[in-house]
């Protein structure tokens, strides 16, 4: 169950129990992961012209404080080891290739934004606990908005 | 010998039920008159709702997630075909490389309809390097825009194809 809080515009769970470890409880409500929903109204694609116009709601997902600290180290951790990664690589590169290792930033991009997001998940699972998103897809409320037209993805021009 | 009949007769109502042929209401009433206890049927169809509820979620999360890998894999065909014209490559290996990574593109982007998908990709591969020699062939000047009537030459029959495969070679669910 949850309540629409107007100030914020958002979706506040009413349980507490943690969807991540289901163990512990939540004891504030800042404590709860409030993952963005998205919903397209409206799209217009003429050849060169193309606009979408969506709602976003962020729904709130029980989590208590140790499973909050757990995401959050794990989210600095990935993000630290991985553009610290691509920037070895391009730097390697560059050293190795000389001005050609200017494609080497690209791999750099991709190694930062997908190491990111594995390191992550990888760190919180061996911590014995669901990803965000995972313990998001488990939310009753999330589940019915998501079969309702919902979605995770924001939407795209 | 009347618990296995019992057992036998509670396994055909429910799959009656699944198949659609009962309402709910008969299903209760029919589980009930063969012997299946209140609550072993209230937890029963809770799990069914719960398990019917998780295949509708995780469908449209699917289908979600296959339309942002599509528009991501179509953009990425886009370019590929589109580099070999535009820098004037005469090289053959590097059309066959082209040819395959929109081939890989068009079956990971057309999962449920892999021959589809690689059809209409491979297609636009094809036929945007010929569209592009035709178009430009005479001309000494042309604006940018212009190189959307290319892309256009190449898509439309590729979608068409496409299209087509994805109707007749795949059943809709």
């Amino acid at each position: 169950m949850h309540t629409i809080n107007e100030r914020l515009m958002r979706l506040e769970p009413q349980e507490t129990k943690c969807a991540y470890c289901e163990v512990e409880h939540s004891q504030d409500m800042e404590e709860n992961y409030f993952i963005p929903l998205f919903k397209e109204q409206d799209r217009t694609n003429v050849i060169v012209y193309r606009s979408v116009k969506y709602k976003k709601i962020p729904v709130g997902v029980p989590r208590c404080q140790r499973c909050k600290n757990i995401h959050e180290s794990a989210s600095n951790k990935a993000k630290l080891y991985a553009w610290g990664i691509a920037l070895g690589v391009v730097l390697f590169c560059f050293a190795v290739w000389g001005i050609m290792g200017i494609f080497a930033i690209f791999a750099g991009i991709f190694i930062g934004f997908g190491g990111t997001h594995f390191m992550e998940n990888k760190l919180v699972r061996d911590q014995g606990i669901l990803t965000k998103l995972e313990g998001a897809k488990e939310n009753d409320t999330i589940q019915d908005l998501v079969i309702h037209g919902w979605s995770f993805n924001q939407p795209a021009a | 010998m009347e618990n296995h009949s019992s057992a036998a007769r509670i396994l055909e109502i429910k799959e009656s039920f699944l198949s659609g042929s009962l309402s709910t209401e008969e299903l209760i009433y029919q589980l009930h008159d063969a012997g299946m206890d209140a609550n072993a049927i209230k937890q029963w169809l809770s799990d069914l709702t719960r398990e019917r509820k998780r295949e509708l979620f995780n469908k449209a999360v699917n289908r979600d997630n296959n339309n942002e890998i599509r528009g991501v894999l179509f953009f990425i065909t886009l370019m590929i075909t589109i580099i070999g014209p535009v820098f004037e490559i005469r090289s053959a290996f590097w059309y066959i490389i082209a040819l395959l990574a929109v081939a890989i593109a068009g079956y990971y982007g057309y999962k449920t309809k892999p021959i589809a998908g690689i059809a209409g990709m491979v297609a636009f591969g094809i036929l945007f390097p010929l569209a592009y020699a035709q178009y430009f062939a005479n001309k000494t000047s042309y604006i940018r825009i212009e190189m959307l009537f290319p892309i256009a030459m190449a898509g439309i029959p590729a979608f068409l194809l496409l299209f087509i495969l994805s109707k007749t070679i795949y059943r809709e669910p």
